[in-house]
């Protein structure tokens, strides 16, 4: 297969960020519900684009022969994890390849050493006086030892190449496997993009008659409650100027979630089908998740989202918890107070110097808007509270009507 | 300040004063994290405080952590494209025939909700919504049913994908994939429980449980359309778990597996539109917003309590009690049940797991019949959910009786409410101890999967 070795960079990453949810909450807002009655040519292609190797385009409009697609991408899916581990079966021989190179060179450099030793010996044995017994029974004795000493590596050499030649067959084997399945995932990857590319073609029709199936047979309609739309929780005044900077915020960091489900999958994609895993698919989005949770807290606490303890506080009238909520909000602006200051402090750190802080990963993102947006989500909040003691006022000065949207 | 307290005092000031905050109505995430901020204040100084984006920004750059909003997004978007009630709908045809079907399925239905949503507010009032009155329809007792329905509901935070057992693996630093295996079958041996109980009413008595009427049965071949419609759905359940059990792919992974599936799902059934794709976003934003600002606050809360001390004193009291190790687990269990009847999960699993973890880690596996403190770590923190389990049904503050009180008819009263739950509490607790005696029925799965 050929490996995709496509980083994010830097600057996309944050375009994407900052782009993306404004498309997605135009097209929000411009697009109608989908409709239960007929297929939707936009969604079929989007499907076909995604989930095409699945063959989902196909079921999408009712035709099974989508299945047809599963077994040729269990063909890949198994052929790339073969290919996967033939590789680690190469590389390991590889290195046990250098392994027994060296090590026959360090047995040819301990035959020469002694070969060496043996022919000093033997002059020496020359130049020894034929009477001096015990010197030449010595050096004899040295030769002897010496010779053996060769014997032995010579003999080791021979078993190492012995197991040089097993070791080459095995590599050889794997690297034909490798290639191989290399070659079966690759060809059924262009089978299955070649059949893409004809239902490219063929999808119209299959709209058609899929229109066709449906009017003759409507089976049954899926009933949907409608939520109810937390932008008519705005209120009026300042308190409704507070409360839309939350609405928008949280709608726009809402979207992100849809980025994470396409970057999840292409990571997924990537490595099992295709062996080249991402290093920036997880960072990016667990960094990204981390700014949404921040930024949200003021869109949670508008809607009510943040669970409350209410024993008692739900028995209270209107005006008791507006004057409760006001004593306890001291220590909500305590703390969304500190996490401003600190939060500021925590971020300025990280921007200290030409080179500010990034990521200790490869990918190397940087950081310090991370930290920022520390910050960030407390003055959200802050305003948010601010929001919520102008109406709690108004409540308890009697004039609430006008201020609440909806009562929570 | 740099004022001294004793940690004895230091307990029950902040603790009391946790207490007082919670009942004024502030919520849980701003009581926890103001008053961390002040005790920071009066005990160190206005250094101090620098401490609090410090604990935040860890859970920020969290990799498992993204595995919540991932998981509340799958299951947000299968029920804003309507599949979940679909689903419900289907299952309801299937068992109808039988006595006490419909309870039966509600828990079966339940219990498939649950192995796509990891939180059980949405369970209990989808099925408040739809299977309370298709019950009492059909003359159904509305004990059985409403209980069937809660109890059902809960099985959402112990069948994976749970986020409470996401959240439990970060505060104790385990492995979210070996709780999710962990709590598979005692989720399971629970839901069985409860159709066994339900079933065995009904036919003892089946005035409680009436099958209903031959006419509005379905034919099997109806049954098979019924299924074939449902297939998408099944096959993501089934995608998501067997990636999560193979251990191929991570946590993480498998949830955005899931959520890329679900829009799969919502395109074949021909729900996949921009104003759906925006309130699932927006349901997600909040329910993980909602968890994860609980997380940010209790950290620092919770971390400065340990820090001051507080570990070695809670460790020193449970000693004094001089209880053994099983009477200090059964005490841990008594005190999270009765924690549970009035404080949220997620808080509760703060204020108490990085206190209790240690404690149960100290006593040793051997204790306990376990061969390593790995073993024991997983065991204690299954059972943690287990018994969170309960604290959804026990009155009088459950959340799961509130869920319910909300979408129930007006004249059910809240006093038949509480009875309702009460046998299926009961069947709980039989489930708790199971898993206490039979490690087992926690540790086999996981071992099997990862060795």
């Amino acid at each position: 297969m050929p490996s995709i070795g496509f980083v994010l960079p830097h600057w996309l990453y944050w375009l994407g960020l900052a782009v993306f949810p404004l498309i997605a909450m135009a097209l929000a807002r411009v697009q109608k519900p989908a409709s239960s009655e007929s297929y939707s040519m936009p969604t079929a292609y989007f499907v076909w684009l995604v989930g095409g190797f699945l063959g989902l385009h196909r079921l999408y409009l009712k035709n099974v022969w989508g299945m047809a697609y599963w077994p040729l991408f269990a063909i890949i899916l198994f052929a790339s994890s073969v290919e996967r581990s033939e590789r680690v079966i190469v590389s390991d021989a590889r290195s046990e390849l250098e392994v027994v190179d060296s090590s026959i060179a360090r047995n040819e450099r301990r035959i020469e050493k002694s070969q060496k030793a043996i022919s000093d010996t033997q002059a020496q044995l020359s130049e020894t006086a034929a009477d001096d017994e015990r010197r030449r029974n010595r050096l004899e004795r040295k030769i002897t030892k010496e010779t053996e000493r060769i014997e032995k590596a010579e003999a080791n050499i021979s078993s190492i190449k012995a197991d040089v030649s097993q070791l080459e067959t095995n590599l050889s084997e794997a690297e034909a496997s490798q290639a191989f399945w290399s070659s079966i995932a690759r060809y059924t990857f262009f089978g299955v993009l070649a059949f893409l590319l004809l239902d490219l073609v063929l999808m119209p029709a299959m709209k058609r008659s899929a229109d066709v199936k449906l009017a003759a047979n409507p089976g049954h309609v899926v009933e949907r409650e409608e939520l109810p739309d937390d932008r008519e929780l705005a209120g009026s005044g300042l308190a409704g100027v507070f409360d839309r900077i939350s609405l928008f915020c949280g709608e726009y960091v809402a979207f992100w979630s849809v980025l994470a489900v396409f970057v999840y999958y292409y990571e997924v994609l990537v490595r099992y089908v295709f062996n080249s895993p991402t290093n920036w698919a997880h960072e990016s989005m667990f960094l990204m998740f981390g700014m949404q949770y921040l930024v949200a807290g003021s869109y949670a606490m508008l809607t009510e989202s943040h669970v409350r303890v209410d024993i008692f506080y739900a028995r209270m009238s209107t005006r008791g918890k507006a004057f409760i909520d006001l004593l306890t909000s001291i220590f909500f602006f305590i703390f969304a107070g500190t996490l401003l200051v600190t939060g500021w402090i925590f971020a300025s750190d990280a921007m200290q110097g030409t080179n500010w802080e990034v990521s200790f990963t490869e990918w190397a993102i940087q950081y310090w808007p991370v930290k920022i947006v520390i910050g960030v989500g407390a003055l959200l909040l802050i305003l948010q509270g601010l929001s919520k003691v102008l109406k709690d006022l108004a409540v308890l000065l009697g004039s609430d009507r006008s201020v609440n949207g909806r009562t929570a | 300040m740099g004022l001294e307290i004793e940690i004895g005092w230091l307990t029950l000031i902040m603790f009391g004063s946790l207490l007082a905050l919670l009942a004024a109505g502030l919520p849980l995430a701003f009581v926890t994290g103001g008053l961390a901020c002040v005790f920071l204040f009066i005990l160190g100084d206005a250094k101090t405080l620098n401490i609090v984006p410090s604990r935040i920004f860890p859970l920020m750059t969290d990799y498992q952590l993204s595995a919540i909003p991932l998981f509340i997004f799958m299951a947000a978007m299968l029920e804003r494209a309507g599949i979940i009630k679909e689903m419900f709908d289907v299952i309801y045809k299937l068992l109808g025939g039988l006595k006490g079907g419909l309870a039966s399925a509600t828990i079966i239905a339940s219990t498939i909700l649950a192995a796509m949503v990891g939180v059980i507010g949405a369970a209990v009032v989808t099925m408040g919504i739809i299977a309370l009155p298709a019950m009492l329809r059909r003359n159904y007792d509305t004990k059985i049913a409403m209980g069937s329905i809660m109890a059902g509901g809960t099985l959402g935070i112990l069948i994976p994908p749970s986020i409470l057992a996401i959240i439990y693996a970060v505060v104790a630093e385990q492995s979210v994939g070996e709780l999710f295996i962990g709590a598979v079958i005692p989720g399971l041996m629970l839901s069985g429980f409860y159709i066994l109980y339900v079933t065995a009413r009904c036919y003892i008595n089946p005035e409680l449980g009436p099958p209903i009427p031959e006419a509005e049965r379905v034919t099997t071949r109806e049954k098979m359309q019924l299924l074939q419609q449902m297939a998408a759905p099944i096959i993501l359940i089934m995608v998501v778990f067997s990636v999560l059990f193979s251990g191929a792919a991570t946590p993480v992974e498998a949830a955005g597996i899931g959520t890329f599936g679900a829009f799969i799902v919502a395109a074949l059934h021909r729900q996949l539109d921009w104003p759906t794709i925006r309130e699932a976003c927006i349901t997600t934003l909040k329910a993980s917003s909602m968890v994860i600002w609980i997380m940010f606050g209790a950290t620092i809360f919770v971390g400065l309590y340990v820090l001051e001390g507080g570990q070695q004193f809670v460790t020193g009291a449970i000693a004094a009690t001089g209880l053994g190790p099983w009477g200090v687990l059964i005490l841990m269990q008594v005190i999270l049940v009765v924690l549970g009847m009035f404080l949220d999960w997620v808080g509760i699993l703060l204020l108490c797991v990085p206190i209790f973890v240690p404690i149960i880690k100290g006593l040793g596996a051997h204790f306990f019949g376990l061969d390593s403190s790995a073993d024991l770590a997983l065991w204690f923190g299954v059972l943690y959910l287990v018994n969170m389990q309960m604290s959804f049904l026990s009155p009088p503050f459950g959340y799961a009786l509130f869920y319910l009180r909300g979408v129930a008819p007006p004249e059910i009263p809240m006093s038949d409410i509480f009875k309702s739950a009460l046998p299926f509490l009961s069947l709980q607790i039989i489930g708790l101890a199971f898993c206490m005696l039979f490690p087992d029925l926690i540790l086999w799965l996981p071992r099997l999967v990862y060795g």
